[in-house]
């Protein structure tokens, strides 16, 4: 299909300081399936505007399959593009929605005919291809637009937010019907998303960013497990990673109000103290979900036991969401919902050390 | 505990208050105040004349006593008023200029004004864009005597912009006030070019209400930008061009007074080209003095314009309820 670098890209917007993208690299290859995450402002949908042809690019080189793209008109990038509110002509059918691209160029009548059927029956649109887009559902006007890029046959499919209009239980839906979609055309897709659940169930590789600079390129598993910072570690997964300021002090991690010390693991000591924070100012960061109240794990993890106030307990069916506070601090653990706790009790829960995280105080970059 | 329940909710009877006219009256008083001066303007200028439509029936004198005297003394002549107005040449002239000239209006002012109210919409610059709305808006705020002047100074026999330049060519001085030929360009050019303005802000604030992404879609479709204000802006135009152009039907039987009696300068020799209802009626009240007359042809305007008004209205109804006067 088409492989897609971007090398050095800047954007900057007139009358504006900031760039909105700064130093944006990053290659594309066949058939990938990439998503652009991050907060709101990060500089997302510039990118892929400028991918698209929508923005111009301040700096820095775009190329598709070896071609510079930078002055090349969105129609001749051979790309098909999904916007967030749909953009379906309103005056026109689901049908003509679907068969404009291919009127302009020209694609005789029978080719648009076949080739709208084999989109609206990918997408089961069958049933409303004399509809407008007003007597649509929300769902299906996604579809259509989803079916407007499909009968291009493009190179790459650019996704901006697409999901993001609609409501929790059809997002899910469309997610899977897009990852499917994606295995069935074998096309590039770029996909931007505010939504870390929609990167990690979809990406075949993740591109976080913040503030207009990439922060880590990787598999869903690997911005998950091995963050490079305290921001995508933050980031990535529900609830958020939790963070604890603190010292190293011999093979121990106390917070600065003392509350609350673990043993750090060897491995993780090891490496600490390698890159020189014996005894320093470091940040921990632990999952909720690598908390733990079962008593059998408590046993396990004895040197990593800490007592804390339950604040609020929610239960979500198999687990159980504890917000709990030890002195100062707040945490989220996420236990089996077996093990009942109510609001005010005092618990003892245990970290599971092997799974903490440790970064840097001032710069938040990951040491182990 | 239940049974207690259904037995207070049974004795208990909820009393529907329909508000009295007094309490309703006291409550919005301070609206009605501001409705007032306005109703007085309707009744005093709108309502009571209606009554004095009668005159259209009557061969009417005044009388010493004053017009409610005059219409007791005046005698009762049926429709023979009208039949003098569509038996004479008159009522055919000015019906068929009255109606062409509003057809032309309505045709020019829907392209026209939709023309540049796309071409506006194009602009990137908003300054420019301000500047060429506020000198397309100028003309509609001049009255028609000024603009008579204006076109006077074109067109005047001796001293005129275009004799001055035609005679200076070689070519000869046209006494355009005599020449009726013209006319008809010189007023459907006039009448678009002051009221261009103000059609075009409306669908300008149309086109700019299209959400921009669908530009965005079409230019990765492929669309150019002819195909993109054809595909685009136009449709997203329709319903308002629709609204306007049955709008203006329901008026077409109301000519501009000031455009075909200002800009000819009432010049006699151009009757049958600048000869419209409005004119018509005030030549009638003016050089003859013939009031009946003159109520005949205006009642007649007023007939013709109610039904279009309706007409219009049943269909503005049909197409979008939410756009009908009524």
């Amino acid at each position: 299909m088409v492989e897609i670098k971007l090398d050095h890209i800047y954007k900057k917007y007139a009358g504006n300081d900031n760039y909105s993208v700064t130093d944006f690299n990053l290659h594309i290859k066949d058939h990938e399936f990439i998503v652009f995450v991050g907060p709101s402002g990060c500089g997302k949908s510039t990118t892929i505007r400028m991918i698209a042809g929508l923005e111009d690019i301040t700096d820095g080189e775009l190329k598709m399959d070896g071609k510079v793209m930078n002055e090349i008109a969105p129609k001749d990038r051979d790309i098909a593009m999904v916007f967030q509110n749909y953009a379906l002509y309103p005056n026109m059918t689901v049908y003509d929605n679907m068969a404009f691209s291919l009127k302009i160029q020209h694609v005789n009548k029978a080719e648009i005919k076949k080739r709208v059927a084999n989109a609206a029956e990918i997408l089961g649109l069958e049933a409303f291809l004399d509809r407008k887009p007003a007597a649509l559902s929300g769902g299906q006007r996604q579809r259509v637009a989803l079916g407007r890029a499909i009968v291009r046959e493009a190179k790459l499919f650019l996704l901006d937010e697409p999901l993001s209009n609609l409501d929790a239980k059809l997002r899910v839906s469309m997610r899977a019907q897009i990852a499917q979609l994606h295995q069935r055309l074998k096309t590039n897709m770029i996909y931007v998303t505010h939504d870390q659940v929609e990167a990690m169930t979809m990406a075949d590789r993740i591109v976080l960013t913040k503030q207009g600079e990439i922060q880590q390129v990787g598999t869903p598993s690997q911005l998950y497990n091995q963050p490079v910072n305290q921001f995508v570690a933050g980031f990535m997964g529900s609830p958020s990673m939790n963070f604890f300021e603190g010292e190293l002090h011999e093979n121990r991690f106390t917070t600065l109000d003392q509350q609350l010390t673990v043993t750090v693991t060897d491995q993780k000591l090891q490496k600490l103290r390698d890159a020189g924070y014996a005894n320093q100012k470091v940040t921990m960061g632990i999952r909720a979900e690598d908390i733990h109240t079962g008593p059998d794990l408590l046993e396990k993890m004895a040197d990593a036991k800490v007592q804390a106030k339950v604040d609020v307990a929610e239960l979500l069916g198999v687990e159980t969401m504890l917000y709990v506070t030890n002195g100062y601090q707040e945490f989220v653990a996420k236990v089996n919902a077996q093990n009942t706790h109510r609001p005010d009790e005092i618990i003892t829960l245990a970290f599971d050390m092997n799974r903490a995280h440790f970064f840097d105080s001032q710069s938040q970059v990951t040491i182990a | 505990m239940q049974g207690v329940n259904s037995t207070v909710k049974a004795k208990v009877k909820y009393k529907k208050r329909h508000p009295s006219f007094a309490s309703r009256f006291k409550s919005n008083l301070p609206l009605l105040l501001f409705v007032i001066p306005g109703a007085i303007w309707m009744i005093f200028f709108f309502y009571i004349p209606i009554f004095a439509n009668v005159v259209a029936f009557q061969d009417f004198h005044f009388s010493a006593g004053g017009f409610l005297e005059s219409l007791r003394t005046s005698s009762w002549v049926g429709f023979k008023n009208f039949e003098f107005l569509f038996s004479s040449n008159a009522a055919w002239v000015i019906t068929r200029n009255t109606l062409l000239y509003n057809l032309g209006f309505i045709v020019l002012n829907l392209i026209i004004s939709v023309f540049f109210a796309i071409v506006m919409s194009q602009l990137r610059n908003k300054r420019l864009i301000k500047v060429y709305q506020t000198s397309m808006l100028l003309p509609y705020f001049l009255s028609w005597v000024v603009i008579s002047y204006f076109v006077y100074a074109f067109i005047s026999p001796n001293q005129g912009l275009i004799n001055s330049l035609l005679t200076g060519s070689g070519g000869k001085a046209i006494s355009w006030y005599n020449a009726p030929q013209y006319w008809p360009f010189i007023l459907l050019f006039i009448g678009t070019w002051k009221s261009i303005g103000y059609n075009s802000i409306l669908y300008f604030a149309s086109a700019m209400g299209v959400d921009p992404t669908l530009y965005e879609a079409a230019e990765i479709d492929g669309a150019n930008k002819w195909q993109q204000i054809k595909h685009v802006t136009i449709p997203a135009l329709v319903p308002l061009m629709t609204l306007m152009t049955i709008l203006a039907i329901g008026n077409i039987f109301r000519a501009d007074f000031g455009l075909f009696y200002q800009v000819p300068q009432n010049s006699g020799s151009l009757y049958n080209v600048t000869s419209v209802l409005d004119t018509y009626i005030f030549n009638g009240l003016t050089s003859t003095g013939d009031i009946g007359m003159s109520s005949a042809a205006a009642l007649y305007q007023s007939f013709v314009g109610f039904v279009l008004l309706m007409i219009s209205n049943a269909v503005v109804r049909k197409i979008d309820p939410d756009s009908a006067l009524f």
